[in-house]
Parts: structure tokens; C-alpha cells; sequence
């Protein structure tokens, strides 16, 4: 038997770990994938109470313990809240292909929503990214209902 | 007997093979809502909140975070059990008990619909030996299904009567899956997965949720015209490994049961009981579980539902509710057995309800071939 020391490698048992799901996305994600593909519109969801406009949508406001209420349309402009510049190599869930390094990466709150929202940023440097700075969604011209028909945040001037 | 913890609140949802018509944060919203409402309290009133799920079913890691706005746990203390509901009632306790809540929420939710369960359930096994061999809850439920039966001569018609059973009482149950009358010429005709295991030997895949109030004392009789108590709680885990354990001999259940037994003050469970509700994923452990529970001697089980004991209208009805053959979410199923006692000894069993019934078993168990074994004794 070996002795676990530096010199002598203990066997490793390479596991890929392959399952399958399908998840159920809910009523409210299923609108907001719909409405985006359709329309391009990016919609929020209202509490009744605290009148918060939450992104992602959902079916209760956890705060007020209640069910969220009318949808409502956000952005498609928005602030960034929190950044950063990603410099190690990411596969795109929607393309399965690696995403160009560095690419930006942010919390950014659209206008209307009291949520902010995690996504891409086109800026990849973290010279030219800051806080507070203004950027607007960019669709893609062939939507499919997932959050790939948003591409990215460009940085916007006004 | 001064038992210190109530059950106030209890919640279930129908047991369906795809609620993908609803996001799993809708029916969890859905029951902790009505045990809140069937408890009297609202979100507030809540001081800590136990979950139970487990990530590889729901698909994501640490998953009982997507809960937190529908369990009402933002700004709360919350924990988490990855395993049976029942084990989650545990918890709830412990925080009870320690003085640090008086009122706990404990929930348990389940999509099967949404992977593969025995795809899954081949994860449970160490992934260096065990699980390239292709083992799961099916294979190895069926290594210990042979074991029982060939050690006192249990028949696959037997264990089949256990399914004719289950199958016919969940049709007083509205929130069954499986519910109908079938015969032991169905069970035994339907395909065989792993020898002596038959489809319909086998729990359903199932989508649900479950959910319970606990209280402490002074609160369990405050929020409570008539709370229901837990009387007697006790746990046990067998050893990991398949081959280090007498399949058969249940140390662990045995262990379980006399801590609840003997907490409950109860010497002869079969008189002194009057209803069970037992997980069992097989046919053939309703049987086994039956019997390490003291129900009846060893290797009896068979014959004490053959005499209908453990029948509607006997000694000690044994899943008036269908039990899991009717409906079995992962984890949600030993937490099921316990709202079904609770309503039980509450009357409210509607169509299902043991007449007088005062004292009622529930069973949870976790891992394989009930590696981890919950019993819990409710009554008024
Ligand atoms: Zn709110």
C-alpha cells in the first residue's frame, strides 16, 4: 500500500457526472420568455404591497408573503450596479460555445424595476466599467424565449 | 407524559406524476400558506423554518435556497435537511426543544417528474465501486426484497396484497396519484424491473409537497383548541454499505421504534396504536417494516395482513392513505406519513379516518433499503 506522501499519487477515479431534468419554469417565467420573444419586451412583475417590481418574475413576493400582481414592461436601459470583467473561459449555456475572454459581467438595474438583474455587459474592460454607468439590452434578431435573446448590455451615453 | 412539542398545522398537496403545469415555488407557496392557515398563524409568526429536499432531484446544488421567499424564511433562521421530511421534523424539534423557536415551520417538496429517479438515485452510492455497477434504490431494494423473503418464505403473492391493499384504500384518499381497485394477477403480470420487484410493486415517480406547523408547549396550547402532540420520536441509521448490514434484521427501524415506543409509554404497539402510516417504497417493506415495528413476530407481516390486521377496519390499520405505493416524492414522503397521522388523530380523516383513532404511528426512512429510520408517535 502506498503512503500518502508527495511522492507517490493515490488513485483518482475520473466521474462525469451526466443527468437529465426538465425544469418546470412556472407561469411567470413561461410569460416573461414569451413576451420577450414575441415583443422583445422585458416584463416585471408587481407586489401588491410593497409595490416593488421584481426581476426575475415570480409568483410571491418574499418580503410581503404574498402573490406578486401585474406585470409590468422595465428597461430596456438601465444602471449597472455591479461589475466585473470575467478572464477565464465560460461556455454560453444558450450557444454551447466559449464566450470571448475578458467579457464584462454585471447586476444591472433596469429602469422601473426594483430588482437588479444579473447579465452580460459588451464592455469587457474594468477600466471603462464603473458603477452607476448606463447601458441598454441588446436583442438578438432571431428570439427563442430563454434569456440568450438578450446578447448582451451596451454601454449607452445620454 | 408531558409531551413538549405540538403539531398545529398540517398541509398537503395532491401527489401527481407532472405537476410541470406550476413552478416548484407555486406549490410550496401553495402548502406552507395552507399550514400556516390551517395553524392560525401567519408568516411573522414563524421563528425558524427546516426544509427538506434533496439537490440531486431538484436538479441544482444548496436548492432549498429557491425557497426561501415561499417558506417565508427572508430575515429568518432556516436549515435544511437533504433527506426524509420526517428526519426534517427532527430538526424542527431540536429547535424547539433548545428554546430557540416557538413556533417552526418544517416543509418538504419533490419533483420527480423533473429528472430520472432511478437514474438519480444511483448517485446515492459511492461513485468509485459501487455505482459504475449500476446500483439503485430499484436493484438494491430488490437485493434485500430476496433476502426478506427467501429468510421466512414470503411469497410475491404476498407483497403483492400488500399493493391489492394500498392501491384500494388510496381511493379514499383525494390526494393520491394511484389510486384503484387491482388484483394480485395484475401485480404479479406487471413487467418485472429487478426480480422479485414488479411495476407495480414499485411507488409511483411522483411530484408533491408537504408541510407542518410545530409549537412549542405553552404555544401548542395557546394556537391550539386541541393540539396534536408528539408523544414519542426516535431515529436511527443503519450502516452505509449494503453488505455490512443484516438486510433483513432492521436493527436500525427496531432501534427507532422502541425510542418512540418507550417516550410514548407504549409496551404493545398493535393494541395500543391505532393506526400506521408506513413508507414504503416496495410492496415487500410494508411487510418487513410492519414487523420490525413489533407489529407482529418476524416474518409475520404477510400473515397479519392476510388476516386484515393492518386492513381498514382491523387491530392496526397500516396505510389507510395508500401509503407510497399511492404517491412517493422523494423526502416528502415520511412527512406525508406524519400529516396523515395528524389528521388521523384529529378526525379528519374524511373517508380514510380510523374511527377513534387516538394514537397514530408515522414512519419515514431515508437512503436505501431504509438506511435511516424515523418512527414518531402522535396523539391528543
Ligand atoms: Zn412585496
Amino acid at each position: 500500500m502506498k503512503r500518502n506522501s508527495q511522492q507517490e499519487e493515490l488513485l483518482r477515479v475520473p466521474v462525469h457526472m451526466k443527468l437529465h431534468y426538465r425544469f418546470p419554469a412556472g407561469a411567470h417565467y413561461d410569460k416573461f420568455f414569451e413576451e420577450m420573444k414575441e415583443t422583445g419586451k422585458i416584463m416585471g412583475v408587481k407586489c401588491p404591497e410593497c409595490e416593488r417590481v421584481l426581476l426575475p418574475p415570480r409568483p410571491v413576493c418574499g418580503e410581503c408573503f404574498v402573490r406578486t400582481g401585474e406585470w409590468v414592461q422595465v428597461g430596456p436601459k438601465g444602471t449597472v450596479v455591479a461589475y466585473t470583467s470575467i478572464y477565464f473561459p465560460f461556455v454560453d449555456g444558450t450557444t454551447g460555445k466559449p464566450r470571448p475572454i475578458p467579457y464584462g459581467a454585471g447586476l444591472i438595474q433596469l429602469d422601473g424595476a426594483y430588482s437588479a438583474i444579473n447579465h452580460i455587459l459588451e464592455e469587457g474592460d474594468p477600466e471603462k466599467l464603473h458603477i452607476g454607468m448606463r447601458v441598454e439590452a441588446v436583442l438578438t434578431e432571431e428570439r427563442e424565449g430563454n434569456i440568450g435573446d438578450i446578447l448582451y448590455f451596451k454601454t449607452i451615453e445620454e | 407524559m408531558n409531551p413538549h412539542v405540538a403539531v398545529i398545522g398540517v398541509s398537503q398537496t395532491r401527489f401527481e406524476a407532472d405537476k410541470g403545469y406550476e413552478a416548484i415555488i407555486e406549490t410550496v407557496f401553495k402548502v406552507v400558506r395552507e399550514a400556516m392557515r390551517d395553524a392560525g398563524i401567519n408568516r411573522d409568526d414563524l421563528d425558524s423554518i427546516v426544509t427538506s429536499s434533496v439537490d440531486l432531484w431538484d436538479g441544482r446544488t444548496a436548492s432549498n435556497q429557491m425557497l426561501t421567499d415561499v417558506v417565508g424564511s427572508i430575515m429568518k433562521p432556516e436549515s435544511r435537511v437533504a433527506g426524509d421530511g420526517l428526519g426534517a421534523v427532527f430538526q424542527g424539534m431540536m429547535a424547539i426543544l433548545a428554546g430557540a423557536s416557538e413556533i417552526t415551520l418544517v416543509v418538504s417538496q419533490c419533483r420527480g417528474s423533473m429528472g430520472d429517479h432511478y437514474e438519480i438515485s444511483n448517485w446515492v452510492f459511492d461513485p468509485i465501486y459501487q455505482q459504475t455497477l449500476g446500483l439503485d434504490y430499484l436493484s438494491a431494494g430488490a437485493l434485500q426484497a430476496n433476502h426478506y423473503m427467501k429468510q421466512f418464505g414470503i411469497s410475491q403473492k404476498e407483497c403483492a396484497r400488500v399493493v391489492v391493499k394500498n392501491l384500494r384504500d388510496a381511493q379514499n384518499n383525494p390526494y393520491a396519484q394511484v389510486a384503484r381497485e387491482a388484483t394480485v394477477a395484475e401485480v404479479m403480470d406487471s413487467p418485472m424491473w429487478a426480480y422479485p420487484i414488479k411495476e407495480m410493486d414499485a411507488a409511483p415517480i411522483s411530484d408533491g409537497a408537504c408541510a407542518i406547523i410545530l409549537a412549542s408547549q405553552e404555544e401548542g396550547k395557546a394556537l391550539s383548541k386541541n393540539p396534536v402532540w408528539i408523544l414519542g420520536a426516535g431515529s436511527c441509521l443503519d450502516s452505509h454499505y449494503l453488505g455490512d448490514r443484516d438486510l433483513t434484521g432492521g436493527d436500525a427501524l427496531i432501534r427507532a421504534s422502541e425510542k418512540a415506543y418507550a417516550m410514548a409509554g407504549i409496551r404493545d404497539p398493535l393494541k395500543e396504536l391505532d393506526v400506521a402510516e408506513v413508507s414504503a417504497a416496495f410492496s415487500y417493506q410494508e411487510l418487513l417494516w410492519t414487523e420490525l415495528m413489533g407489529f407482529c413476530g418476524r416474518g409475520e407481516g404477510a400473515k397479519i395482513l392476510q388476516e386484515g390486521v393492518t386492513s381498514m377496519g382491523g387491530v392496526l390499520p397500516v396505510n389507510p392513505s395508500g401509503g407510497m405505493i399511492a404517491g412517493n416524492p422523494v423526502t416528502v414522503a415520511g412527512l406525508t406519513r406524519l400529516v396523515e397521522a395528524v389528521l388521523q388523530v384529529r378526525g379528519e380523516g374524511e373517508a380514510r379516518q380510523v374511527r377513534g383513532a387516538r394514537r397514530a404511528l408515522a414512519h419515514g426512512t431515508t437512503g436505501c433499503c431504509g438506511q435511516g429510520q424515523y418512527v414518531m408517535i402522535v396523539g391528543n
